[in-house]
């Protein structure tokens, strides 16, 4: 039987096909297809491991969490509707993901999750070209970056340390 | 159904996965050459539990962005840079816990100005200001201080927001990517501060 890949592994996968094409000049729309359904897989990844976190964290840091949550999902509509009206097929969830490690508290996978998501994000800005795509990418970033915050501030580090969330 | 032992990583797998997706995509942009591909190995890590930062830099536009959305980036800065100047004027208690968000501001400031085309700055950028000592004879109740500095981080924290929607607006339009990769580390910084503000303990007054 073939083994169930890790939501980490498909965050990884997404991430790299985010950053697949950095400049957008002379882009195509199934350039903007690909890197879009990247990020759909990564959503689909979050959406099941926030969902698999969420019964290991306390009451306040599980609502943010929920919240967080729902907008991932809002999140992967608006990415699936945006890629069929570029005239592409929307990348389904995998049928099962290998359950996440977890700790004592599911804080800091949380923090890692929106993580994965910032950097898949950031490098999508580079990547696509059409401007709704482009500003897509953009919201969904700062919303990152606020679930990022939060995420941290919850498991007790500093939530914004730097003025440049990745670092540069 | 795929044999057990098919002696094939599922890492090695996976990777090749991406190899493969890589390819496809480079051969969708001939039109830019095989040098813009970036290597599958430039993935970010930032899902392992460490620090995000390690996503590729976008090239260097040879467009230089456009001197009104630089300007307007500049103004947005400096707005919110000149309300952290005042919510500390006015709750003193509070410089210091507001005084690494100003110097984020600082810094993306100091990044714009950076920008080939940016303008020569026209205004004086606020110099931090120097810490008041609280008046220890002040009348008002530790509550109403504390209510007062609940309602100057709310008003921060919704400067943020604006500010960092604004941003994200102005990064989609952007041209070059690099400048809009900027607007957005930008825009995602403010997005940061207005979630974490309204958490920050009310000061008290010493």
């Amino acid at each position: 039987m073939t083994p169930r890949p890790t939501r980490r592994a498909v965050l990884l996968a997404g991430a790299a096909l985010a950053v697949v094409r950095p400049t957008s000049a002379l882009a195509a729309p199934a350039d903007d297809v690909a890197a879009l359904n990247a990020l759909l897989a990564v959503e689909h990844a979050a959406i099941y491991d926030l969902a698999a976190a969420g019964g290991t964290l306390s009451l306040v840091t599980r609502a943010v969490v929920v919240r967080h949550y729902d907008e991932h999902r809002a999140r992967r509509d608006v990415l699936t509707q945006r890629i069929r009206v570029l005239g592409g097929a929307p990348v389904a969830a995998l049928p099962a993901y290998a359950d996440p490690v977890l700790g004592p508290d599911g804080t800091a996978d949380i923090v890692a999750v929106e993580a994965a998501c910032v950097q898949a994000y950031h490098a999508a800005i580079g990547s696509v070209a059409d401007q709704l795509s482009r500003r897509i990418c953009a919201t969904a970033f700062i919303d990152e970056c606020r679930h990022l915050a939060l995420a941290k501030s919850a498991g007790g580090q500093a939530g914004a340390p730097d003025p440049f969330v990745t670092g540069r | 159904m795929p044999p057990e032992d098919s002696g094939l990583p599922r890492r090695r797998a996976l990777a090749g996965l991406i190899a493969v997706a890589a390819t496809s995509l480079a051969a969708c942009t001939k039109r830019k050459g095989p040098s813009t591909v970036k290597p599958t190995g430039a993935a970010p890590s930032g899902f392992s539990g460490s620090t995000p930062g390690e996503s590729p830099s976008p090239s260097p536009s040879a467009t230089p962005p456009d001197p009104t959305a630089i300007a307007a980036a500049r103004a947005r800065e400096i707005a919110l840079l000149t309300a952290y100047d005042a919510a500390a004027r006015d709750i003193p208690a509070a410089a210091a816990l507001l005084a690494d968000f100003r110097a984020h501001h600082a810094a993306h400031l100091e990044r714009i100005q950076t920008l080939r085309g940016a303008p020569s700055p026209g205004l004086t950028v606020p110099a931090e200001p120097t810490r008041e000592t609280p008046s220890t004879s002040s009348s008002t109740s530790s509550k109403a201080a504390a209510a007062k500095a609940r309602a100057v981080f709310a008003q921060l924290a919704k400067l943020e927001r604006t500010a960092a929607a604004d941003g994200a607006a102005a990064c989609a339009a952007a041209g070059p990517t690099d400048f809009a990769v900027l607007l957005a580390e930008i825009a995602g910084s403010e997005s940061q501060h207005s979630a974490l503000l309204p958490t920050f303990p009310a000061p008290v007054p010493s």
